[in-house]
């Protein structure tokens, strides 16, 4: 622009903030812009606080009706009558709004706490409504789903038998994207004691590759209400059927449930066929069970550095603490002057808790590398002894046939 | 004479645009924050089951330099944490005081001869103490004086699990902090960072209420921080407060720890993850978790104050350039950091000259930043109560108008200061600027 128009604009900028008329309603209605965002958010705040208080109080008052009803029917099924038809038909009408759901949810855990005695038996003669309400739920968004599978979870025994229309729903609800949802419908299998319906849940979930966290489902797997033996066996019978996280959580599942299935389990690792994950967990289960092939199978991976890597040697190394033989002890010797930090460490860690011979300890005496030195001297510190001043007490002993622990 | 006047004129009502501006991103973010506060508490029932307090190994490391005041209370407050798996790293940075003798003594630990894996980059280990407290493993290394990014590297290098978080001496953490930090991990074992939000606590105070701080500059930052975990935060900004993350261990090993030349702040670690995601072509999983889990101290002088904001401000400059990805973020340092303070700094001085030679209307401006400040302040206000309102709890009358009028000074005080610690940090920087030496009550 020339330097004529350019005046011109300063001229016109000038006049218009001279203009006080205009700027100042400018002002002004700015001002009352904010002050009406500031009245809708008081008013905002105000509707929610009294919202909230005319829910809290109609929950209160639904949660008398809900109980009241709840012992009356419990009255019906003490003199061995049936569970009345209005009383299931008034919970599948009460019971499709969250709110209301976990309103009778509180109430029968408030019953659960009182020891209420005919609370099973009423939980078993409401599944009828339990049903139509699975089937309800099915349709609904996850945040619902996952309220109906969170009640579902602390009664179990809604549920009356592994092929109703309850278990079919939950088959669904364990699929989907809420993870909630998921683990709610989880939980009430597990609650349930159901082997059949928790191996055929975890099939559908590990192949639709959904995420479910190797430690929770080990966490969650311990919880099962029924025959931890008949579900592990289930699982390993299974096996092939899952997903590696799946098959990590099943092998330490049976590490943690005290399941002796060294043979079993010594196949999968004899098979070479799976994961480096699920290998690694077999390995730490045999630190558990001891299994004399697979002590075998230990050493092997310990001297055979070309064919394993250092995963499975420190995982080895481990291990190898439960099978205190000599070809053990000597293997992790040999190990102290590995390459690798971890496997030094597992294995100083190792023979810490080995019963040592005295001819190992004069070899372990003899280690000139500084790096097992210094790893030996600090396992054995951390057991509250000095390395050099067992070395020495132990060389320096008569030779005695007995061996020397630490 | 007439262009500078044009030009004050000019600069004036830009300032009062950008006021404007602010004030309905203030709004939004305040908005989305209720909203999801509100959602919140729709999970609260399901969020009981989705705990596993002794799945996922955490290494909590603390850096620590003369603070034998506050030491051990930090520790003992770690310890009465409600989590099974997790251990404690301290790494004592070359203290002149007894902070080492005191933890020594007061966690009964034994010097040891404990093999370091090196692999990043830290100079040599004085002496290393382990100690046992109801199976929480503490380690406590004493280092040489050489600064609290390595000896955050150092902590690195010790913990032996899978997942990391750094904190301060002086901060604490909620028994519940690491119930909840890990949850987004069972939902996703590829997590990269999980963040939680942090609330300010001077002077030991019940950690556990939400009222605000002793102090009228501890209880604008404490109103400043909520405002950023509950509203701002959602927008993705660049953190103005202190941040608390968990951190995949071998990733954080395999970019190289913290950075010599950087602060040592989690916001440039977390910018380096990205960037090396983005390089070797995983996805950077993160997640926040809005319940509370840390608190922290608080400047509660002005000098200090400023200090620790313009050490935030040259973080994030400094982050954002070194971490570039894309040209916005090649233009968000300079533009926020830098060039950002100085235009503010010239239009309140635009508007001051402009209303004092009467080149804008003055009543009209002084309504405008008088509601300007009020609605800021009320936002601020909103979020804050919005917290109690939502869990049922009520405030009395007194306590409402005292947040109020601290909001009101937020909105001005704080704001300058900030201004003015963002100035500061233009100026180039002597040496490595230690954390703010927070001895504690």
């Amino acid at each position: 622009m020339e330097y004529n128009q350019w005046y011109n604009v300063v001229i016109n900028i000038k006049f218009a903030s001279s203009n006080r008329k205009g700027s100042s309603l400018m002002h002004c209605i700015v001002s009352i812009i904010y002050g009406f965002i500031i009245a809708f958010l008081i008013l905002l705040s105000l509707i929610y606080k009294i919202k909230t208080k005319v829910i809290h109080m109609i929950n209160k008052q639904k949660g008398v009706l809900y109980k009241n009803a709840i012992l009356e029917e419990m009255r019906h099924l003490k003199k061995g009558k049936p569970s009345s038809t209005e009383h299931i038909i008034y919970l599948q009408k009460e019971l499709k709004k969250v709110r209301n759901l976990l309103i009778f949810e509180d109430v029968l855990s408030q019953l659960e706490q009182e020891d209420c005695p005919l609370l099973e038996e009423y939980c078993i003669s409401i599944s009828i409504a339990f049903q139509y309400l699975a089937d309800y739920f099915r349709t609904k968004k996850s945040l619902d789903k996952a309220h109906f599978t969170y009640v579902l979870s602390l009664f179990p025994k809604i549920l009356q038998n592994d092929d109703d229309t309850i278990s079919y729903a939950m088959m669904h609800f364990v699929l989907d994207k809420s993870i909630y949802c998921r683990q709610y419908a989880m939980l009430f299998f597990y609650r349930r004691g159901s082997e059949k319906l928790v191996v055929n849940s975890l099939k559908k979930i590990s192949k639709r590759n959904l995420y479910y966290s190797p430690r929770l489902l080990v966490d969650d797997l311990l919880l099962f209400n029924g025959n931890h033996k008949t579900l592990v066996a289930l699982l390993l019978q299974q096996f092939d059927l899952f997903s590696p996280n799946f098959q990590v959580a099943i092998i330490n599942y049976a590490r943690f449930s005290k399941e002796n299935r060294v043979e079993e389990i010594y196949q999968k690792f004899h098979s070479k066929k799976y994961d480096k994950e699920v290998d690694l967990t077999i390995i730490r289960y045999f630190a558990c069970y001891c299994y004399e092939p697979m002590g075998e199978k230990l050493l092997q991976i310990l001297y055979n550095k070309d064919d394993y890597n250092y995963e499975y040697r420190l995982v080895a190394a481990y291990a190898l603490a439960s099978y205190d033989t000599k070809k053990a002890r000597l293997a992790l010797i040999d190990c102290l002057s590995d390459y690798n930090w971890y496997v030094r460490k597992n294995a100083a860690i190792s023979l810490s808790r080995m019963t040592l011979g005295l001819d190992e300890i004069r070899i372990m005496n003899a280690i000139t590398d500084p790096y097992a030195n210094q790893m030996l001297d600090y396992v054995w510190q951390s057991s509250g002894k000095s390395f050099e001043k067992f070395i020495n007490a132990t060389v320096s002993a008569k030779p005695a046939k007995e061996k020397v622990g630490v | 004479m007439d262009l500078f006047r044009t030009g004050l004129i000019v600069m004036s009502y830009l300032f009062l645009l950008f006021l404007i501006i602010y004030s309905i991103y203030l709004f939004f973010t305040i908005l989305i924050g209720f909203i999801g506060l509100y959602r919140k508490s729709s999970y609260r029932r399901l969020n009981s089951r989705l705990n596993s307090d002794y799945d996922i190994p955490i290494s909590i490391l603390i850096t620590t330099h003369n603070h034998e005041k506050v030491i051990v209370n930090t520790i003992d407050n770690l310890l009465k944490l409600k989590y099974k798996a997790y251990e404690i790293i301290i790494v004592d940075d070359g203290s002149s005081d007894k902070t080492t003798d005191l933890l020594v003594r007061h966690l009964r630990m034994k010097k040891i001869n404990r093999p370091i894996r090196k692999q990043l980059q830290i100079k040599d280990i004085k002496e290393v103490y382990e100690g046992n407290h109801d199976f929480v493993k503490i380690t406590l290394v004493k280092k040489e004086f050489c600064g609290r990014i390595e000896s955050l590297n150092t902590a690195i290098d010790i913990a032996t699990y899978p997942y990391i978080t750094c904190i301060d001496a002086t901060t604490t953490l909620a028994q519940d902090a690491l119930v909840n930090i890990v949850r987004p991990i069972l939902e996703d074992e590829e997590m990269l960072v999980c963040s939680g939000s942090v609330r300010v606590s001077n002077k030991n105070e019940k950690t556990k209420s939400y009222f605000l701080p002793r102090g009228v500059l501890s209880s604008m930052q404490a109103l400043e921080y909520n405002r950023y975990f509950l509203a701002e935060r959602r927008m993705n900004t660049a953190p103005v407060v202190k941040t608390f993350n968990l951190f995949k261990k071998d990733v954080v090993i395999a970019i190289g720890g913290f950075d010599l030349n950087s602060f040592g702040e989690d916001y440039e670690l977390i910018l380096k993850l990205k960037a090396y995601s983005k390089k070797q072509g995983i996805s950077y999983v993160s997640q926040y978790v809005p319940e509370v889990v840390c608190f922290v101290e608080v400047p509660n002088t002005v000098m200090k104050f400023l200090h620790q904001k313009s050490n935030q401000n040259r973080v994030v400059v400094h982050s954002n350039l070194k971490n570039k990805k894309s040209v916005w973020d090649i233009l968000y340092a300079p533009l926020s950091g830098w060039v950002g303070p100085i235009l503010e700094l010239l239009g309140i001085l635009a508007i001051i000259l402009a209303c004092y030679l009467h080149l804008i209307d003055v009543s009209g401006t002084i309504i405008f930043l008088i509601s300007y400040t009020i609605f800021g302040a009320f936002l601020t206000f909103y979020i804050f109560t919005a917290r109690f309102a939502i869990e049922l709890e009520t405030l009395s009358f007194f306590r409402k108008i005292s947040i109020f009028s601290t909001a009101v000074l937020e909105m001005t005080i704080l704001k300058l200061l900030t201004l003015i610690a963002k100035i500061f940090s233009l100026l180039p920087k002597k040496s490595e600027i230690r954390p703010i030496e927070k001895k504690g009550n």
